[in-house]
């Protein structure tokens, strides 16, 4: 015997010899799981999706492997409008058995068709639309999403099941019923139509009746049928569910129509129209976007001006400043002026005051400078001493130290203000030979 | 009677062919063989210890 699992040869105590699995084990899951899948097959083929579906999950959960569950599984779901989650069973089923599957069949005949594989991604899609609508609570577009879905996916189960419920929310049991009589008829044990049409009341004698219509009219019969319920569902569809079951076409008499004579009343209609949907719809919305666009320069330039408005006050703030700065440095300059004035009257006083001894001792130590030929603090000297008081000394030892210092000019000059200022002093004549010069 | 709200909130969003890899990568459900090796693989470990 081989492994089931590893196909490595069983030992005698019934393990196998490679991985260690108990052989019985192994026979035994893989037994329930071909007879759930049986009982899955048995299923779909009296339409019963929703319980072959429980069924083939089991068969899975016993053994992984089993291809022809997976396969079936697919399909169903592909059936019932899921062909991603069909694909994904198909493709995850050719991956365990790569060769003479017919998962890839399956696989090779949707992707064939990009534009199948396409429609089968905007299918999810609107209806995940559609059900973002109906937990948001905008139901009516909801509506229109699956209305659309449903007439180009006549076998989408959860659409139905959806519109059902948006029916019944809506407050239409009779069109909910509908939608849900479609669910039966594609699975007929639909767990959660059956739950809605049980919750709506509806006797189980005839849950069970419309369960039997849909094995009638979908397995058992033939294609005039399936053409039947074709055209049933595009008319279910367009007139939302209103006169399918119980039509009531009454047809009057036949009377042809000559439509030249209206040639004229038409066109008028329509320039009336056209006139009526330009006033009414046309010019509103672009009175509103012109109204918007001025409100929004009006908002635009009050925010300018009263940004300006913000910068002129700040400037006047600003020449306020200037101003006063410059008051203040007025004030400070008269100050100062002051304060110079001040001080040149507090020197004269203190001028005026210093005893004349200083001048003469400035005077002598001048003269002592000379004599010793330090030239320079004589001049020093003789100058700080006519600062104090103009006096011929101080002119003569003046002169006499530029002489010293061969500064002749200054001499001269010295010795000039001398004569002028004093015309009688006793260094007149020594003085006379320099002037001379 | 029916609650919208709460069937509203049971139906799950179908799958987009985006989402199929993903879908594909995380279909990693267990059956009987995958929990005997388990089961083999705790005995072995707690033999050799």
């Amino acid at each position: 015997m081989e492994c089931l699992n590893c196909g490595a040869p069983v030992l005698e105590n019934g393990h196998c010899s490679q991985c260690g699995m108990n052989y019985k084990l192994l026979a035994k899951a893989y037994n329930t799981s071909n007879y759930y899948y049986n009982l899955g097959l048995d299923r779909a083929s009296v339409r019963d999706l929703t319980g072959a579906i429980d069924a083939l999950n089991l068969a899975l959960k016993y053994n992984k492997q089993n291809i022809n569950a997976r396969n079936l599984l697919g399909l169903i779901y592909y059936e019932m409008g899921e062909t991603v989650l069909g694909l994904t069973q198909w493709v995850i089923s050719s991956n365990y058995l790569p060769e003479n599957n017919m998962a890839e069949w399956y696989i090779k005949e949707v992707q064939s068709d990009p534009l199948k594989l396409e429609e089968a991604n905007q299918l999810a899609k609107q209806f995940n639309q559609a059900l973002a609508h109906a937990k948001q609570g905008t139901k009516d577009l909801a509506f229109i999403q699956l209305k659309r879905i449903l007439s180009n996916y006549p076998h989408f189960v959860k659409g139905y099941l959806l519109l059902a419920l948006l029916y019944l929310d809506n407050g239409n049991p009779d069109r909910a019923k509908k939608a849900l009589k479609r669910v039966l008829r594609i699975d007929k044990n639909n767990t959660l139509a059956v739950k809605y049409l049980s919750e709506m009341g509806v006797a189980p004698k005839d849950i069970i009746g419309m369960k039997e219509s849909s094995h009638r009219i979908d397995v058992d019969s033939a294609y005039s049928d399936e053409d039947q319920y074709k055209s049933d569902l595009e008319t279910f569809v367009e007139k939302g569910l209103e006169n399918i079951d119980n039509p009531d076409l009454t047809v009057g008499s036949y009377q042809e129509i000559n439509h030249s004579k209206f040639n004229l009343v038409y066109v008028a209609v329509g320039l009336v129209l056209g006139v009526l949907v330009f006033w009414l719809l046309v010019l509103p919305t672009k009175l509103n976007s012109a109204n918007q666009k001025n409100r929004q320069q009006e908002l635009a330039y009050s925010e300018e001006v009263s940004k300006k408005n913000v910068t002129i006050s700040d400037l006047e703030g600003q020449v306020e400043d200037l101003n006063k700065q410059i008051q203040a440095q007025e004030e400070e300059k008269k100050k100062e002026k002051n304060s110079q004035k001040d001080s040149k009257e507090a020197f004269q006083i203190i001028k005026k005051n210093i005893p004349n001894t200083t001048y003469e001792t400035l005077c002598s130590e001048a003269a002592t400078a000379i004599s010793g030929n330090d030239y320079q603090k004589a001049i020093d000297l003789c100058n700080v001493a006519l600062q104090i008081q103009e006096g011929e000394e101080a002119y003569y030892y003046l002169g006499k130290a530029y002489l010293g210092n061969q500064d002749e000019e200054n001499a001269k000059s010295a010795f000039i203000s001398l004569k002028d200022n004093y015309p009688e002093s006793d260094h007149l004549d020594e003085i006379k030979s320099y002037l001379s010069e | 009677m029916i609650n919208f709200d709460e069937e509203v909130r049971k139906f799950k969003p179908c799958l987009e062919v985006s989402q199929a890899e993903d879908a594909i990568y995380k279909n990693d459900v267990k059956d009987i063989t995958d929990v005997l090796e388990e089961m083999l693989q705790q005995v072995n470990s707690k033999k050799t210890k």
